[in-house]
């Protein structure tokens, strides 16, 4: 499991591929209020970016990756 | 038309024609890159120009075309003559573009269209698709931050020549995750990434909505790197990308969006500093590449009366040379920019030596041949002087007066003629503008006739009077295609002889005393001169018996008579039996010669002396049945007295023996078949009068026959045009000291 629900917060760890987004959605429509904690991820793929994007939740901690960090980070992390 | 487009259209026609050259040279050497280096910088310096003039489809297919020679530089695209052809083709369409902009102050209506076909003919098929023709300019910088704009243009520098920035739009197809396709990880693939926004393609649904497995997004990048790796990495997407190098002038934050279009000098400044900031010039070129720059800005400067700012960047171009360090460049063109809004402040800056300028001046040509004409008219007046000093002299009772009269002619003369040495010398221009057309002209006809043919040019900086050089391409063009058509031999049979199968054509220039002379050689099959001679008889330009007594030389030179052509079958190219006589009477009427070398199965040249300048022509007026005519002294051996007695019949032709020789005797008022005069007073009694003249070209002498022997003069020979430039018994004609025009006799044209 890459996607999986700890102590109230969506946890994303390693790589994310494109059959994480439905679970991530799941997860995220079933615990509105949850926040997401990606700092153990490696990669997303772009159906996972996707979902975070519209899902505007509340993101905790940094990715280890750095595309992640430098370029995917400024379109999650909104104000 | 404003100075900075005349500016334009001038150089870009340089580069042109440099282009063109290149472009040819590279066909027969694919592999010389400082070639592809320097047609490409051709193409670039075409298309940053043609940015500030705000025509679009030029800029487009040019960058098309950039685009290709950088392929072609990386060794992505190989070079063949279908590339050469196109890239030749962009050029064409490019100078017609430069006359239409120089004749209306704009493109053509079909432009986008004749870019468009262009650009789909560069790219060919395969790479159409991934670079619709109609991808779109960068115009919306506004989508990326300042900040993101300005990290983009500080990372392009330092960075390996051919890179650029390019604008990615990215929309994946919706259905992609299904295909396996992860477009984030594509772009984080992007070797230069420099900006990236993701953002919904409609509207982003709310979470309840979203289909996970629809991909959304349309993805906006900047890039930097060369274009091919930037498209390797999409190649799999092609069909949802489009890439555009973006100019830099659409990102400099200083600038958007854009400077105000009324604001020429200020978009040149800005041109140029962008032009210092790019990265792709190779590490040769760069003082070159500055050297430009800091000209462009300042002319621009000092279009618009900053000659301080002027000089300060010229100044600021020599220190950055000696530092290898382009930011003196950048503060002084900085400065200028500040110094244009507050000009108040300018001047006070302004303590650098005034750098010294270029003393070499553009000037319309009609200019220098107004002054040109007017000279030719002083000349008259001059001889006018001259002839009212005779008749004074002849006048009772003015003895003081002839004196300073006779001295003033006298002054006059040498400032005339200083004078028109003057004017002649700013009318010399290199032959290489006539050489430079004939490149392109080789290479299209040796396709055509499938023979392979290298063009060497020499001596293309051998100058001489414009309407000379110009007077030569048309026979130049006659003689390199008959070189091609009929002296060079089809390579089959060039490789039976022995010989190389690619032949060479030679144009060549060079100055020997006052005359240039321009070769035409080839290494063909040379002349068959017996044939010349057979065909001689046939047509009846001579007789059997006359042939015989003719040296090889001699009779080679009968390609030039008049109705003689060796080749029985025409061709479009040349061949039509008035070739060779044709240039012979252009090349004398503007006072050259011609002659002929050939060895067989070695080759020909032909050979074309002309005067370096229209000097002065000497004349001797002469008179036949009551009309004047001034005949050139250079070709009259001597003027004699012919008593009655001396002049033999020999088969029904008057002749008389000169110097030991038999000369056949010719009177110019039966020649020219000129009305009888009323009242013909000479002939009746006493001695001819008889000028010996020289036919030249082994045509031996004559005696032209005349009633009475004028003043001799110095005169300004106007060529004939029209209609009349094709009587060949006539050089030309020059205006008399009374005003009238007197005509001119081509004396070796004159003999029936």
């Amino acid at each position: 499991m890459t996607v999986r629900l700890a102590d109230g917060v969506i946890v994303l760890e390693g790589d994310c591929p494109v059959d994480e987004a439905e679970a991530l959605l799941d997860l995220l429509l079933a615990n509105p209020n949850a926040p997401v904690d990606w700092t153990a991820c490696d990669q997303l793929h772009t159906s996972v970016v996707q979902v975070l994007i519209v899902a505007r939740r509340s993101i905790r901690g940094e990715p280890g990756d750095a595309f992640l960090r430098r370029w995917i980070v400024p379109h999650i992390h909104l104000p | 038309m404003n100075a900075l487009l005349e500016q334009f259209l001038l150089e870009s026609r340089d580069l042109i024609a440099e282009g063109t050259r290149g472009l040819i040279a590279l066909e027969r050497s694919p592999e010389d890159g400082e070639l592809v280096v320097g047609v490409f910088r051709v193409f670039h310096t075409l298309k940053g120009s043609s940015g500030v003039f705000g025509i679009q489809p030029m800029t487009r297919m040019l960058h098309a075309a950039e685009d290709m020679l950088a392929a072609i530089r990386d060794g992505r695209t190989p070079i063949d003559p279908a590339l050469i052809d196109t890239l030749l083709e962009c050029l064409d369409q490019t100078a017609r573009w430069l006359d239409d902009l120089e004749v209306r102050d704009g493109l053509s209506d079909d432009a986008d269209g004749m870019a468009a076909g262009l650009i789909r003919r560069l790219r060919g098929d395969d790479a159409a698709a991934t670079a619709p023709p109609d991808a779109p300019e960068f115009d919306d910088p506004g989508i990326f931050s300042e900040a993101e704009r300005s990290a983009a243009i500080e990372a392009l520098r330092g960075q390996a020549e051919g890179t650029s920035i390019f604008r990615v739009v990215y929309q994946p197809d919706p259905r992609c995750f299904f295909n396996g396709d992860d477009p984030l990880k594509l772009i984080a693939g992007l070797p230069g990434l420099a900006a990236l926004r993701i953002s919904p393609q409609g509207d982003w649904p709310a979470l309840e909505t979203l289909d996970p497995f629809r991909c959304d997004m349309r993805i906006d990048a900047l890039a930097i790197g060369e274009e091919a790796a930037i498209r390797h990495a999409f190649r799999l997407v092609a069909d949802q990308v489009r890439i555009a190098e973006v100019p830099l002038r659409a990102l400099s934050p200083q600038l958007s969006p854009g400077p105000k279009s009324d604001d020429i000098v200020g978009a040149v400044l800005a041109e140029q500093r962008l032009l210092l900031a790019s990265t792709d010039t190779p590490p040769g070129e760069v003082a070159g590449r500055w050297g430009s720059a800091a000209a462009a800005a300042a002319n621009a400067l000092r279009y618009e009366g900053g000659n301080g700012h002027a000089a300060a960047v010229a100044a600021a171009l020599a220190e950055a040379v000696e530092r290898h360090d382009p930011s003196p460049l950048f503060r002084a063109l900085d400065q200028a920019v500040q110094g244009r809004q507050s000009p108040g402040t300018a001047a006070a800056s302004q303590s650098a030596p005034s750098a010294p300028a270029s003393r070499s001046l553009r000037v319309e040509e009609q200019r220098v041949d107004r002054l040109f004409a007017l000279v030719g008219e002083m000349i008259v007046a001059k001889n006018t002087l001259g002839w009212l000093a005779g008749r004074t002299a002849e006048a009772a009772g003015a003895g003081d007066i002839v004196r300073p009269l006779r001295d003033l002619h006298a002054l006059v003369e040498r400032l005339t003629r200083d004078m028109h040495d003057a004017v002649v010398r700013i009318r010399m221009v290199p032959v290489g503008q006539v050489f430079d057309r004939f490149p392109r002209l080789v290479r299209d006809l040796s396709l055509r006739l499938g023979k392979p043919v290298d063009l060497l040019v020499e001596g293309e900086g051998t100058s001489a009077d414009k309407t000379v050089v110009e007077a030569l391409f048309e026979p130049l063009l006659h003689l390199v295609r008959n070189s091609l058509d009929h002296g060079i031999e089809p390579p089959e049979m060039r490789r039976g002889a022995g010989k190389p199968e690619r032949a060479t054509v030679t144009l060549r220039a060079f100055h020997a005393g006052d005359r240039v002379v321009v070769e035409v050689s080839d290494d063909g099959g040379g002349i068959d001169i017996a044939a010349v001679g057979r065909k001689a008889v046939d047509s009846r330009v001579l007789g059997e018996d006359e042939l015989g007594a003719l040296s090889e030389a001699e009779t080679a030179r009968l390609i030039f008579a008049p109705g003689l052509s060796t080749m029985d079958e025409t061709s479009d190219l040349s061949g039509r039996g008035v070739g060779m006589a044709a240039v012979r009477m252009a090349i004398e009427r503007i006072g050259g010669a011609v002659g002929v070398e050939t060895v067989r199965h070695r080759g020909t040249t032909i050979r074309l002396e002309l005067p370096l300048t229209l000097a002065l022509l000497r004349i001797v007026t002469v008179s036949a049945r009551g009309r004047r005519f001034g005949v050139p002294l250079d070709v009259v051996a001597e003027t004699i007295r012919l008593s009655d007695d001396r002049i033999r019949r020999i088969r029904g032709r008057a002749a008389f023996t000169w110097r030991e020789q038999v000369v056949p005797l010719h009177p110019l008022g039966r020649i020219l078949e000129l009305p009888e005069a009323r009242d013909p007073l000479s002939g009746s009694g006493g001695d001819r009068l008889v000028l010996v003249v020289d036919a030249g070209g082994g045509g031996g002498f004559f005696g032209l026959e005349v009633d009475g022997i004028g003043d001799r003069l110095e005169v300004a020979l106007r060529p004939m045009d029209g209609l009349l430039g094709n009587i060949p018994a006539y050089l030309g004609t020059t205006l008399q000291g009374d005003g009238q025009v007197l005509l001119i006799l081509n004396p070796k044209e004159l003999p029936p």
